[in-house]
């Protein structure tokens, strides 16, 4: 019959102790994803230009959104949806009753309601596709005040349109095998420190 | 508008007030650094606005940008087919965008009569209704929110261990230049190929967002520490912290930090409400009338 000594009880112990709290394992998992997330917005958003010469804030506010959630049965890492349009690509359309969504063509209207100014209009360009364009357009009265003047200056501050489509963009988060290599990573990394 | 001139008494009343969700102050940006960096950090951020009820919109306004879309917000349609049959179906509304919450908060300023009071300060900052005035309160009470939550989720042991330091990053450009790299050497930060890392529980992320040595900080140990700074802190792992050299092998993991009037916040997203009344009618020395908190007398 053969003894055998387990010098390593201490360590099996406090592994099985650990393995028996999977909210904490959860919590590391979905922590560890949150940050490659954040990571990849981060790499993102140093790239990606605001055509308006503003700073682009998009990308800042869904780092900001990212959250890791847990419970004992499940992690996840829970984001502005706003992400979810980039990456499964969609069709966006107004909602509350609104006809047409309104695109920004101008620097004035970026970041801006286009209801936050008084004065637009519809005007009407005809020369570009079979209907034309529609943009929501803004008079700069320099004149007297009466009637098209010399000085009167249009500005374009929102294209109208009824719905925009965008494309899938899977590169907006960690792909599938580099989230399973850093939940791992955290899993081993947990039982290591729990281990010691 | 009553313009309060006693900011200590002023800050006295706060104190008392701690319980509550939203500061009415017509104190200034400047005024506003001098007081305690909880009291702001708890507080609804909108200096010079005083009326209560502007206050509310603003807390409202924010939760509803901050809070996301849940499964409870989801509305059922009934769908009818050209067959006659019907079907439900379920859409979630959209989360409130950030120039519809300034539109809002624009639109509820109005209604208040919550303006500037000298003319020539129309449209410029100090305007409650222009633009770049209304982005500041959404964009800095957003940010403060998601910050302070996570500062908040990572005051976990394990957490902690796991990832016992933290760096700070830019996470978009600023229109304000500020030399980061300076502030952090001004507050003792040491670089690690040259990356500004420190362990979570170091006082220089208190340093960073103290308004007494930067004029433009907020008062909180996370961000964005200051107006409009576009940085952030994300997570170093142990073993990455260890190959940097920012700790060493047994370095012990951090210990959670505890921040006052931490329940308070916790109960922020709740309606302007009982609170605040039976803290006033308890306080001799303020009174609340049309909306508008004032110092009685």
């Amino acid at each position: 019959m053969a003894l055998i000594i387990d010098n390593s009880v201490e360590s099996l112990t406090k592994l099985s102790k650990a393995l028996k709290n999977p909210e904490a394992l959860n919590r590391v998992t979905s922590n560890a994803v949150a940050i490659e997330v954040r990571s990849v917005f981060r790499g993102i958003s140093g790239k990606e230009k605001n055509q308006f010469g503003r700073p682009p804030a998009f990308w800042a506010r869904m780092i900001g959104s990212v959250r890791p959630i847990f419970t004992a049965k499940s992690a996840a890492v829970e984001m502005n949806r706003a992400i979810a349009l980039r990456y499964f690509g969609g069709t966006v359309r107004p909602t509350g009753g609104k006809q047409f969504l309104t695109i920004p063509v101008s620097a004035k209207a970026y970041g801006k309601s286009a209801r936050s100014f008084p004065n637009l209009f519809v005007f009407r360009y005809a020369g570009d596709g079979p209907n034309g364009k529609a943009f929501l357009a803004m008079q700069d009265r320099k004149g007297d005040g009466i009637g098209p003047g010399k000085k009167d200056k249009l500005t374009l501050m929102y294209l109208l349109l009824r719905s925009t489509k965008h494309k899938a963009d899977k590169s907006v988060l960690p792909t599938a095998e580099r989230i399973k290599k850093v939940m791992s990573d955290a899993i081993a990394e947990y039982l290591k420190r729990k281990t010691q | 508008m009553p313009i309060f001139t006693k900011p200590l008494t002023w800050l006295e009343g706060i104190r008392r007030l701690a319980a509550r969700k939203v500061l009415p102050t017509t104190l200034g940006t400047e005024e506003l650094r001098r007081l305690g960096g909880d009291v702001k950090r708890w507080g609804i951020f909108s200096a010079k606005i005083a009326n209560a009820e502007a206050l509310q919109e603003i807390n409202d306004v924010v939760t509803e940008v901050v809070r996301g879309i849940t499964p409870k917000d989801e509305e059922t349609f009934t769908v009818t087919q050209r067959d006659g049959t019907t079907y439900e179906k379920r859409k979630k509304p959209l989360q409130l965008s950030i120039p519809d919450a300034k539109l809002k908060l624009r639109d509820k300023f109005r209604e208040l009569g919550v303006t500037v009071e000298n003319p020539a300060k129309i449209g410029t900052i100090e305007d409650p209704e222009s633009d770049a005035r209304l982005q500041l309160i959404v964009s800095t009470q957003e940010e403060l929110a998601q910050g302070y939550g996570r500062f908040i989720a990572n005051q976990d042991p394990d957490l902690l261990d796991l990832w016992p330091c933290q760096e700070l990053v830019r996470i978009s450009p600023s229109l304000v230049q500020r030399d980061w790299n300076e502030r952090w050497a001004r507050c003792g930060g040491k670089l690690f190929e040259g990356r500004m890392i420190a362990l979570k529980n170091a006082d220089i992320w208190d340093r960073l967002g103290d308004s007494n040595t930067f004029p433009d900080a907020l008062g909180n140990p996370y961000p964005p520490f200051a107006f409009n700074s576009g940085m952030d802190v994300e997570d170093v792992s142990r073993t990455e912290a260890e190959q940097l050299g920012v700790i060493e092998k047994f370095t012990p993991a951090p210990q959670p930090r505890e921040r006052a009037l931490i329940e308070d916040v916790k109960a922020s997203p709740a309606r302007f409400d009982e609170s605040i009344r039976i803290a006033l009618a308890n306080d001799p020395t303020m009174v609340l009338e049309d909306g508008v908190l004032s110092l009685r007398g």
